[in-house]
Formats: structure tokens, sequence, C-alpha cells
């Protein structure tokens, strides 16, 4: 730490003045206390802060909180800011709550992968995708909050769309849909199919 | 590993999720390129499963019996020579529309495994318990079907007040109405309410059943949590989002699809 700065002033590169360290300590409270995923706008307006300070606050606790010698991580999840246990403890953790791991089925998976990626989509379309009968799957992932219904499509039937829910980017540490790795590009099957056959 | 059909041997699980992922399965295993679909050798495969299947006790699902079908008359095509005219007329072959279908279904499998790996919410990662984020309010538990019929009984036998003789009414009460109503008092008393309490403030039987209802749907879509904090207590009802983000062409929509 360079010794040019003021002890209560945390140096910051692109900052002149830095960020007091009271609302860096702050905010990490607050972060802490929420539980929930908290924005950068709630903090602000709690603290009666500049946005930019909290920016600068959250930049260097996560700075702190992270890598493999803190046990805790600062994560931006569903568009706000969680402390989360770092996942190398994931089975310890489990074993001191007693608790079991929470599972998801291939299906409950692909049918949260087809919503994520084509939402808003109807029952139809994903059963269609998947070649088989989603719904009593569908049921229990609504059930369990990570799929919402988001509407009607306008067409016959007026049938229910659906989307995935804030818990949903909760539950896969993504900090909003953006964050989804990109689906592979579609192959297009060969058009050639006829022609490997004109011979018989 | 073909001589495995034994009497003792139930199957749990469901060894596939449907046809394509069998077909996906398949075409893995037996080095079949998607994109030039070998129907031939892929329908031999995949019916010479479902026998094994059938041998394993497990019950084949109509989907799969489909599938099969679908094959079956996809190998026919390709065994009976065709009619130039009819190539032309055909836009499409039914074969690429298959190999088609199985290149989306893998992208969005591929999809699903990503998400598998991803850290996990109380597998991988953990965040403070929901125990720890008591928002300071009574200890409360969510409702039960069991309260909310003894709710039920409770409102139909409550009709004290007789009935009035002569009802004019420009129309019988509706559903979306009495969903409104819901959210709109709910709303003006700061998104909570007391469910025995607004039932109690309505005179009709019909429109007291009518708004139970409401209550029902617009909770079973997630917008209203219901619950209890002493058995047979007062039923708190607490809207889950603002009541401009509820959605009441979703809530009535089936009653109007169901012909009301």
């Amino acid at each position: 730490m360079s010794d040019e700065c003021p002890p209560d002033v945390l140096p910051f590169p692109d900052r002149p003045g830095g960020v007091g360290a009271g609302v860096v300590a702050a905010v990490e409270a607050l972060i802490f206390a929420a539980g929930e995923p908290v924005s950068t706008r709630r903090l602000a307006d709690v603290l009666e802060v500049e946005l930019e300070d909290v920016r600068l606050a959250i930049q260097l606790l996560q700075s702190r909180f992270r890598g493999a010698e803190r046990g805790i991580h600062l994560e931006r999840v569903a568009a706000g800011w969680q402390f989360r246990t770092a996942p190398v403890f994931g089975a310890q953790v489990l074993q001191m709550l007693g608790h079991r791991p929470t599972k998801l089925s291939r299906a409950a998976l692909e049918i949260l992968a087809v919503v994520a990626y084509r939402q808003p989509v109807t029952r139809h379309e994903i059963d269609r995708l998947r070649g088989v009968d989603s719904g009593g799957v569908l049921r229990k992932l609504l059930d369990r909050k990570l799929v919402r219904v988001g509407g009607r499509r306008d067409e016959p039937g007026r049938p229910l769309e659906y989307r995935t829910s804030g818990a949903f980017l909760e539950m896969f540490a993504l900090p909003s849909l953006g964050a989804l790795p990109r689906l592979r590009d579609r192959v297009e099957p060969e058009s050639d199919l006829e022609d490997s056959d004109q011979d018989v | 590993m073909a001589d495995v059909a034994s009497a003792r041997w139930t199957v749990h699980t469901e060894v596939f999720d449907g046809p394509l992922d069998l077909l996906l399965y398949l075409a893995k295993r037996d080095g079949i390129d998607l994109k030039r679909l070998a129907v031939a050798v892929i329908a031999d495969s995949y019916l010479a499963y479902l026998d094994r299947m059938r041998d394993l006790n497990l019950s084949v699902a109509g989907d799969y019996l489909v599938m099969a079908a679908t094959l079956v008359h996809l190998k026919s095509l390709e065994l009976l020579p065709r009619l130039p005219t009819v190539v032309e007329d055909t836009d499409e072959d039914p074969r690429q529309a298959l190999a088609l279908q199985l290149a989306e279904y893998a992208r969005y499998r591929e999809a699903a495994d990503a998400l598998q790996d991803r850290p996990r919410v109380g597998r991988d990662v953990f965040v403070r318990s929901p125990a720890a984020r008591d928002k300071g309010e009574d200890l409360v538990a969510p409702m039960d079907a069991f309260g909310l019929l003894d709710l039920y009984y409770d409102l139909l036998g409550a009709a004290e007040e007789p009935e009035p003789i002569l009802e004019l009414e420009a129309s019988g009460p509706d559903f979306r109405g009495c969903c409104e109503r819901v959210l709109d008092a709910l709303d003006a008393a700061g998104g909570r309410g007391e469910l025995g309490q607004l039932l109690g403030s309505l005179a009709l039987r019909s429109t007291r059943v009518i708004t139970f209802l409401a209550v029902l749907e617009i909770a079973r879509l997630g917008w209203l949590g219901l619950t209890q904090t002493t058995h047979l207590g007062p039923v708190e009802m607490v809207l889950q989002s603002p009541r401009a983000d509820v959605d009441l062409d979703a809530i009535s929509g089936w009653v109007e699809a169901s012909g009301e």
C-alpha cells in the first residue's frame, strides 16, 4: 500500500479521491446482512452515497473476497451482489449442515435450458423440442420458482408463456440472462441427403 | 449385457428422457453422423433397444412408439424408389426434418450439461440461510390445502344473512372482476390482507366462492403468498409482486377459454 494515501481513504487508480474506508465497510455489512442479492442502486440509496462510491467499494471488496485464500466470495448474481461460499468447500459445507445437495434431474435441466434460451416459450414448444411430454417436470420447476409464468401467447388457445425467474439466476450464479454461455450454433444437416441415394 | 432379463430385476429410474434422448445415445454409440442420418441403421438400433427395454420390464411410453413408427416409415421411404414428380412436390425431406430435430435437441442437451456443471446454490456454493434472512415478521407457515379447504367450508356455512330474494345485477359476478377486486384491495392495504376478512366483507355467497377461487388462482400463479401463523388461525395474503406487474390476462384466461 502506498504511503501517500490518507489512512481513511483507500487508493483507487481510476479515481483520484478513492473511496472512504467507512463506505467499503458499510457496503460489506449491508451485503452480508441482506443475504439475498442486493443491487448497487439499493446500496447507494441506503447509504446515501454516490453510485460510483458503491461501485468502487464493491470492486475493492471483490478483490478481497476472491481466490483460494478466501472461503467466502463476493459474487454478482441476479443483478445484485451476494456473499457465497467458495465452490471448493461444497462437500464440507453440506456435511456440516447435514443437507442433501440440491438435485435437478436431467429432464429438469433440459427444460430449464430450453426456457432460458428460448423464453418466452410455451409448453407445446418445450414438448416439441424435447420430443417428450414435459408437463410434470415443468410443474415442479414452477413450484420451485425456477420458472415463472410470463403471460400468454397471442395465438389460438392463448397458451401460457414461461420464463426463467430471478431464483434461476441465483441458483446458477448468473448475473443476468446475458451471462448464459452462448448456445452452440445450429448445425444444418447436409443438404446432400437426397443426393446420397440418387442411384436407388 | 444381453442376458440381464431376469424376473428379479425392476428398474426404477427412467433410463432415457424420451425418444430423442435415446436416438442421440444410439447415434453416438453407433457412430452415426447426425448430419447424414442413416435412417436404416438407426431405425434397426432403435427398435432393438425398445425390445430390450421391454425385456427389462420397462414400460415403453407412447412417445417412444410414435418415434418407432416414424423411423419405420422413413426407412420404408428409403427402400422404395421415388417418382421424380413426388420428389419435386415435397419441399422437405422427412429424414432431414428428423435430423434437424435431433440436432436442435442436441444443442439444448449441451446447454443442460453446461447448467449441470455450473456452481449451484445448495450443492456447490451456499448463501446465508433463509432463517438468517428472517425479516422480523412473525413466524409463519405456508398454508396447506387442508387449511384452505376448512376455510372454504367455513365460508359456505357462514351465510347467516339471507340471500336477497331479487338480485338486480347487470351481470353475474365475474371471475376477472373478483381477481381485480382482490388485487386492488391488497394493493390499497399495502400489499397484504387477511383472507377471512376479505371474504366476510362480501354479502353474496356466490361472490364469496368466486373470490375464493380468484385468490387460489392468483396464488397458484405465484403472485400471492398464503401464510397462517397458527393452526386454524387467520390466513394472511401477501402480494408477491407489485400490483402493476400482475398479468390479469394470465389469470382469467382459462376461465374464458373454458367458456364461463
